[in-house]
């Protein structure tokens, strides 16, 4: 995810549809882990703490610099950990739903997901239909 | 709804004297004086204490005063139970956000509102905070599919706003899904730090992040910070 991130320095919106589309690539190429990590990590409770934060990190290029997009509405302090926690929800419920295989076609609501609050609905619609 | 201190009512069975002494949050379908309701309760407490996976039915029983037969005679086993007592305070909170949801006339207030109630449902009652928002996702599919479920259950409260955003492009299925699960994890990472009194706290934060999509951020901030009326 870092590093298709990094692919895309100067376009938020393409930052936020490469990191995604990487780790959605990741899932389908290893349903297995992805569903390991998705939905049966927390099965283990409190022996996965700490492991959360250290997976936001890894996440954390996902929405660098974000907050610059957003104009003068001044947003909460925890809208980044917000949206990673509606996209991890999305993706736990279609695992737990029984598509992993389908998980790639989740990538435009995703992307439109992460974007929604930094770019307002018409942009975030806008920069999700090239895909 | 607090109870009094068991032992101190004549009106509450010898049983409920093992239920944890003092206020407690349960709403009353977990405090009536019957055998199936305070095994609910027995429950409940049992899972804030030990966890999902350490609750056990003798854990159960000695917390209700009843014995395995009774037991059994209302539940399979604990999974049974749990998401009897699952939907218990699944239908209590629903209740509990439609008054809210209908307290206010206009949409955004009353999305405010719900979650005020939400969060002080919560903060009310950390055993059922913990039953409902951190153990589903330990106890396995059955019990996360009914947390889904749940979730699902109060999308149409935030698709209201729908008809309010501007553009011609309508929003994914799954954004409302993706807010409510983003709001249900933010909510129960504060229940698994013990900081449930705090939960309140969080409304103008979840109120901004909910209301976004529809609003904008600068309506949706406005809206969040507002003073209770």
């Amino acid at each position: 995810v870092g590093e298709a991130c990094e692919r895309h320095p100067d376009s938020f919106p393409g930052r936020v549809s490469a990191g995604i589309a990487a780790l959605l690539d990741y899932a389908a190429a290893e349903p297995a882990l992805a569903r390991a990590c998705i939905v049966e990590a927390p099965l283990l409770g409190a022996a996965m703490e700490g492991a959360r934060e250290r997976a936001l990190a890894g996440f954390a290029p996902l929405l660098r610099g974000a907050r610059q997009e957003v104009g003068d509405a001044e947003l909460p302090a925890s809208v980044e950990e917000s949206v990673f926690d509606g996209l991890y929800w999305l993706l736990y419920d279609a695992v737990l739903s029984g598509a992993p295989e389908h998980l790639e076609e989740l990538r435009p609501q995703l992307v439109e997901f992460a974007l929604l609050p930094f770019l307002g609905a018409t942009a975030a619609a806008d920069a999700v239909k090239p895909l | 709804v607090p109870s009094e201190p068991p032992g101190e009512s004549s009106e509450q069975p010898d049983e409920l004297a093992r239920l944890p002494h003092g206020r407690h949050g349960l709403p009353p379908e977990f405090v009536a004086n019957n055998q199936r309701q305070r095994l609910l309760a027995s429950l409940v407490f049992t899972v804030a204490e030990h966890g999902y996976n350490k609750t056990t039915i003798t854990r159960v029983i000695e917390g209700a005063g009843v014995t395995t037969r009774t037991f059994y005679k209302y539940f399979d086993g604990v999974e049974t139970a749990y998401l009897a007592a699952f939907e218990a305070a699944a239908d209590s909170l629903a209740s509990r956000l439609a008054e809210a949801y209908g307290s206010e006339s206009e949409w955004p207030l009353r999305v405010r509102a719900s979650l005020a109630a939400l969060l002080e449902f919560f903060a009310a009652s950390p055993e059922l905070a913990r039953l409902c928002l951190t153990e589903p996702f330990v106890a396995g599919p059955a019990i996360s599919r009914r947390y889904q479920e749940a979730i699902a259950r109060l999308a149409p409260y935030l698709r209201e706003g729908r008809a309010l955003r501007e553009g011609p492009e309508p929003f994914p299925e799954t954004t409302e899904r993706g807010l409510l699960g983003s709001i249900g994890t933010q909510i129960g990472r504060k229940v698994s730090a013990a900081e449930t009194e705090d939960l309140p706290g969080l409304l103008p934060d979840l109120a901004q992040f909910a209301l976004t999509p529809y609003l904008g951020a600068a309506e949706a901030r406005r809206v969040a910070l507002l003073e209770d009326a």
